[in-house]
């Protein structure tokens, strides 16, 4: 892992369970030794008490912001830490970046689960992007800055990526990157339901005073944000 | 029979000459070496009906498991196995009726159909007992689609499923080397043990089935086809299943999802349809339930005989499963949602309903295949809650 590398790798922790890490970590070796992988940096951010938690947009911020001092760095992957990364992935993250000079944010194609929101089979893009795994470039950082950080969890990456599409940049999937990644089945508390509620509400106060925002935003389609596939 | 046992003979040890035996006896008393065996087998259709109208016949006969654990007393293992029907059997039955039997039996182990079993053996070590806590799934690649056999070896090495033992059947040649690369690819996760095997034959599908469940060494076993994705939870939840219900084998809903060629290569998924419930439509008259959707318990299937489809039938896997439940009640997962999906697949016409002759009414059939497990309180659900307050919201603000 060299400071130098064109892409960095940033994860940010709350209450990770050691073997997921680990298993996670196992798959970033092996996806690291691809041919066609970049050389990468990897960063942790743990938000688990005693940290006082600044919520995930915020954490990855703090990384990214660290990553893009350097000249070399070109991308930024933030990766969740119940995410395992397929041989492939980094390869082909890093070549569907390559292949669109306006490419701002390249998410890896959830698995074995697919996320059902559309995207163009020719060109990849795609309404919003997933911060699951999700590719960041300097383009996009320095044209947006990184997540809004009144988002503490959910939606940031929604609104990051209409920001994106609004400054005419593109986003779009990665489809032979994949992340194995599955939570349909997870039961939710009340505190995330409050959270969802309370960041949707921001991200569409957002789109209610932004032009730009609204000719990009899909709000008939509720949390999906897009018309889904199935 | 004779014919059999020669052909059976030379697809094991090639031309030569090899010792033969008829008996367990004879058998015992050869040298040690490779040895052709046929054996009259006790639980073949006509001698069971000889013996239920009272016509039994003197001459000695094993089952296929006295057979089995005799060749491992004397140091044998199984090489190739085959069977033969005895071509002038005597039956004191009307046709029709003796037909009927038949088929019955049949329906239920396809094994009745032999009055022979045939062994090509050799000395070696018997297979070595079913491990008590290990899901082996075994995958079968015809070589068609690589990129859909490291998908379902991706999401295999990534569900919660441990012990996990892969087995991956293909044919010889290229299929077979991109099995061990595809293999050699998810090792570094360390979350499964794997093997490829050859599979040859002309019934690819049966062949791999036969040759992956014997080799499978855990006490529970799942077979998938190379395109097949299962959930993380998929196994989790069928073990929960079968040791709630004491079953043999448990069932889990599944969805097809209609795949297309992108302009890049890549598969494009337009759509996924869940299948609404395991009823009886599905089973026989559509002919939808496939072998991923089921986890077998083999400590407690005991004898009923996994390793062999019928090739020649339209719809193997359906027919072994429908056999499996005239016998057992299955049980079912609880998961609310579907646990795996697998390619929309062009499904075989239905079977006449004289091709599957069972135990079981098949009103009875469709009750024990009845799925109605309570959804619990989950992500999507809440995502569709609040998805209704976000609307309202949606609305106040246009109208500003």
């Amino acid at each position: 892992m060299d400071a130098q590398a064109p892409l960095w790798l940033g994860i940010v922790l709350y209450r990770t369970e050691p073997a997921a890490l680990a298993l996670l970590q196992r798959s970033l070796d092996a996806a690291a030794r691809h041919p066609r992988a970049p050389a990468l940096t990897l960063r942790q951010l743990d938000n688990s008490p005693p940290a006082r938690n600044i919520g995930f947009g915020a954490a990855h911020n703090k990384l990214m912001a660290e990553a893009f001092e350097h000249p070399a760095t070109r991308a930024y992957l933030c990766v969740n830490p119940d995410a395992v990364l397929h041989p492939d992935c980094l390869a082909e993250l890093w070549a569907e970046a390559q292949l669109n000079p306006r490419a701002a944010l390249i998410e890896a194609l959830q698995h074995p689960d697919e996320h059902a929101k559309p995207y163009d089979p020719a060109t990849h893009a795609t309404p919003w992007a997933s911060g699951c795994a999700l590719l960041i470039t300097r383009l996009a950082y320095e044209a947006l800055g990184g997540f809004d950080e009144r988002f503490f969890l959910y939606c940031e990456d929604v609104d990051l990526s209409w920001r994106a599409r609004a400054a005419g940049l593109h986003v779009g999937v990665a489809p032979r990157a994949l992340v194995h990644h599955y939570v349909a089945d997870r039961t939710a508390d009340h505190g995330s339901v409050a959270q969802m509620e309370k960041s949707a509400a921001l991200l569409g106060e957002k789109v209610a005073a932004s032009p730009e925002l609204r000719a990009v935003a899909d709000l008939r389609h509720g949390l999906k944000f897009a018309k889904a596939r199935w | 029979m004779k014919d059999a046992l020669a052909a059976l003979g030379r697809a094991a040890f090639g031309e030569g000459s090899v010792q033969r035996a008829r008996s367990l006896d004879e058998l015992a008393a050869l040298p040690r070496g490779p040895v052709l065996v046929a054996l009259r087998h006790a639980g073949s259709t006509s001698r069971l009906l000889s013996e239920l109208i009272g016509e039994g016949s003197a001459e000695p006969a094993v089952s296929e498991q006295q057979a089995l654990a005799a060749f491992a007393r004397l140091g044998l293992a199984v090489r190739a196995r085959g069977q033969a029907a005895d071509p002038a059997p005597r039956l004191a039955l009307a046709a029709a009726t003796g037909k009927l039997l038949r088929a019955l039996l049949e329906s239920l182990q396809p094994l009745s159909s032999a009055d022979f079993l045939l062994f090509a053996l050799e000395p070696g070590a018997a297979p070595a007992p079913l491990q008590s806590t290990l899901l082996s799934v075994v995958v079968r690649f015809s070589g068609a689609d690589e990129v859909a056999l490291d998908r379902t070896l991706f999401a295999l090495a990534c569900q919660r499923s441990a012990p996990l033992e892969l087995v991956v059947a293909a044919p010889s040649g290229a299929a077979l080397l991109e099995v061990e690369s595809a293999l050699a690819r998810h090792a570094p996760l360390q979350t499964f043990t794997g093997r490829a095997l050859a599979a040859d034959g002309a019934h690819f599908s049966a062949a791999a089935w036969a040759a992956g469940v014997t080799a499978a060494q855990g006490r529970y076993l799942a077979v998938l086809e190379a395109g097949d994705l299962v959930y993380p939870h998929h196994y989790p939840d069928l073990m929960t299943a079968l040791a709630r219900e004491d079953a043999g084998v448990a069932l889990a809903r599944g969805r097809s999802a209609q795949l297309g060629p992108a302009p890049d290569g890549t598969s494009f998924v337009s759509g996924k349809t869940d299948e609404a419930a395991l009823d009886l439509g599905s089973l026989i008259r559509e002919r939808k339930l496939t072998a991923a959707a089921a986890l077998f318990d083999r400590q407690r299937l005991g004898a009923f005989a996994l390793d062999r489809l019928d090739p020649t039938a339209k719809d193997p896997e359906g027919l072994l499963l429908l056999r499996l439940f005239a016998l057992l009640a299955p049980a079912h997962s609880a998961a609310a949602l579907p646990s795996f999906e697998h390619p929309a697949r062009a499904w075989p016409a239905p079977a006449r309903s004289a091709e599957l002759p069972v135990l079981r009414s098949l009103g009875d059939l469709e009750q024990l295949l009845a799925l109605a497990p309570a959804p619990p309180w989950l992500r999507y659900r809440v995502a569709d809650a609040v998805n209704s307050a976000f609307r309202a919201l949606s609305g106040l603000w246009r109208k500003r």
